[in-house]
């Protein structure tokens, strides 16, 4: 670019009247030059080494922070070069003013061991590349990252990579992204916890009805429902009865030997024998428990009158028989039970002239 | 009238009865034990039961109310039942009776089962809810 100037102030002599001429004697003349280039390299070499020496159980937080800020007034026509360089492993090799290829190869590799086993760790990596270019040619710009989380335990692995390649001006041949994953979970143990919530909602109902005096004669057990398994309700059906005679067979399995006896007197007596535990707490509260498999008696308390001798007879011979075995009784209600002559000591009785009585206790079930 | 219902509390089954025999009983169960020293002085030891109380009934019952009786005391010998007895009064209480023996006294001609049948019953437990007494 040329110079130019500018005459500021001059001096002249008149030397004729009209028409004449004038001499310059004196004359001021400022050069206008034209902007210098200016080449500056600005360079910023930064080298953080954090060596810790913990004596306690963790450090609660490791930061680095790095941040540079290039704030350029530039009165020229271009910088020449504004570099930022972070180097942890840094190799660079540049062939020349234009170079064909910049390769730079960033680790960042965070190893904890960690020796419990209940500790949340978080692990982040962020990396940042970007290419500004104004005027490049025949570049090649790779951007490589390689994430390797390893660890004992890695609730959760995320890589997440963003490309975002901004060309405002110039030419691009190829714009190429290429992501390699490699993650590798070592797996030491796996556990398997049950998370169990449980709610337990039961419901039951009953009912009754009134006004009629029957309920309280027959067998009206009014049953409900119930989600509460541990107890059996009475049968809503009434057992049904019949007159009959009360016999003996054995043995219960295919009978050979059948007894018929006369149907017993009053004062017979069906009887209930439970096991239970009865406890009373130190507060007075009493505890009352029964389990369910055990043993529930079932007794039945006979008194035959009015036998003949010969009924007699074969009474004798059949406790013979089946003493201490099962055998079966229909009783005089037409119900079958099976079951053993638990006192065959009983003794055979005569109060009367030819008034031949038995008594004998039956613990069985029915059928 | 007597209604029993069990298990207490999530009912499920209900018996209805006729009200028991008199001589019917309601005793407390508290005991009272006297130690007496050589020199004449007198301990008590007191055994409570926090207000518990032991109800005795006696029933008559048809031979067929005897076999539903006998069948809810079956499924519910250990277990807690409400009572409502002839007073109206409402009761928590358990079987503690051991045997429960059903005699078939006599004939009962018309009456299901054709026999009359007693049953004792010793229950114990606690009074929740009383009537209010008559004003005069």
């Amino acid at each position: 670019m040329a110079d130019e100037l500018r005459i500021t102030r001059q001096y002249v002599d008149a030397l004729t009247f009209d028409p004449g001429y004038a001499l310059i004697t004196r004359q001021y003349v400022e050069v206008l030059q034209s902007s210098s280039l200016f080449i500056e390299v600005v360079t910023d070499t930064l080298s953080l080494i954090q060596t810790e020496v913990d004596a306690g159980p963790r450090p609660a937080s490791a930061n680095n922070s790095v941040s540079f800020t290039h704030s350029e007034i530039d009165a020229g026509p271009r910088p020449a070069s504004v570099n930022s360089i972070i180097s942890f492993i840094d190799t660079e090799i540049d062939r020349g003013p234009r170079p064909d290829s910049a390769h730079h190869s960033l680790g960042i590799t965070d190893s904890y061991t960690i020796h419990q086993s209940t500790i949340n760790l978080s692990v982040t990596n962020t990396l940042i590349f970007a290419h500004h270019g104004g005027r490049v040619y025949n570049i090649s710009a790779n951007n490589t990252l390689v994430f390797i989380p390893m660890g004992a335990r890695i609730t959760t692995a995320n890589n997440v990579l963003t490309f975002v390649e901004l060309i405002s001006a110039g030419k691009s041949e190829d714009i190429e992204n290429t992501i390699v994953l490699i993650q590798t979970v070592i797996t030491q143990s796996t556990l398997n916890k049950l998370v169990v919530d449980s709610l337990l909602l039961t419901h039951s109902g009953t009912y009754q009805l009134e006004g009629s005096s029957c309920i309280q004669h027959n067998y009206t057990p009014f049953v409900g429902f119930s989600t509460d398994i541990e107890t059996t309700p009475p049968d809503v059906v009434a057992p049904t009865l019949s007159a009959a005679i009360m016999t003996l067979t054995y043995p219960y399995v295919s009978p050979t030997t059948t007894l018929v006896l006369r149907n017993p007197q009053f004062s017979n007596k069906d009887t209930l024998n439970f096991n239970r535990v009865n406890r009373q707490t130190r507060g007075g509260t009493l505890i009352v428990y029964a389990n369910s498999i055990w043993p529930k008696i079932q007794t039945l308390q006979v008194e035959v009158r009015w036998l003949k001798p010969t009924q007699l007879e074969n009474y004798l011979t059949f406790l013979g028989l089946s003493l201490g075995k099962e055998i079966g009784l229909l009783d005089h209600e037409n119900r079958q039970w099976r079951g053993i002559i638990t006192k065959p000591d009983t003794p055979v009785s005569n109060p009367e002239n030819k008034d031949l009585t038995i008594s004998f206790e039956f613990e069985g079930e029915l059928v | 009238m007597i209604i029993l219902q069990a298990p207490w509390p999530k009912v499920e089954t209900t018996t209805i009865l006729r009200s028991p025999q008199f001589n019917d009983v309601q005793a407390k169960q508290n005991t009272v034990d006297i130690k007496r020293a050589m020199d004449g002085a007198k301990t008590t030891y007191v055994k409570t039961t926090n207000s518990r109380y032991k109800l005795t009934y006696q029933f008559l019952v048809s031979r067929m109310k005897a076999l539903e009786l006998r069948a809810f005391v079956y499924s519910y010998y250990s277990s807690k039942i409400k009572l409502i007895n002839h007073k109206n009064e409402i009761w928590i209480v358990n079987f503690i009776s051991n045997p429960f023996a059903f005699e078939t006294i006599g004939s009962a001609k018309g009456a299901p089962g054709n026999e009359d049948v007693t049953i004792t019953l010793e229950l114990e437990g606690f009074l929740i809810s009383a009537p209010s007494p008559p004003n005069c």
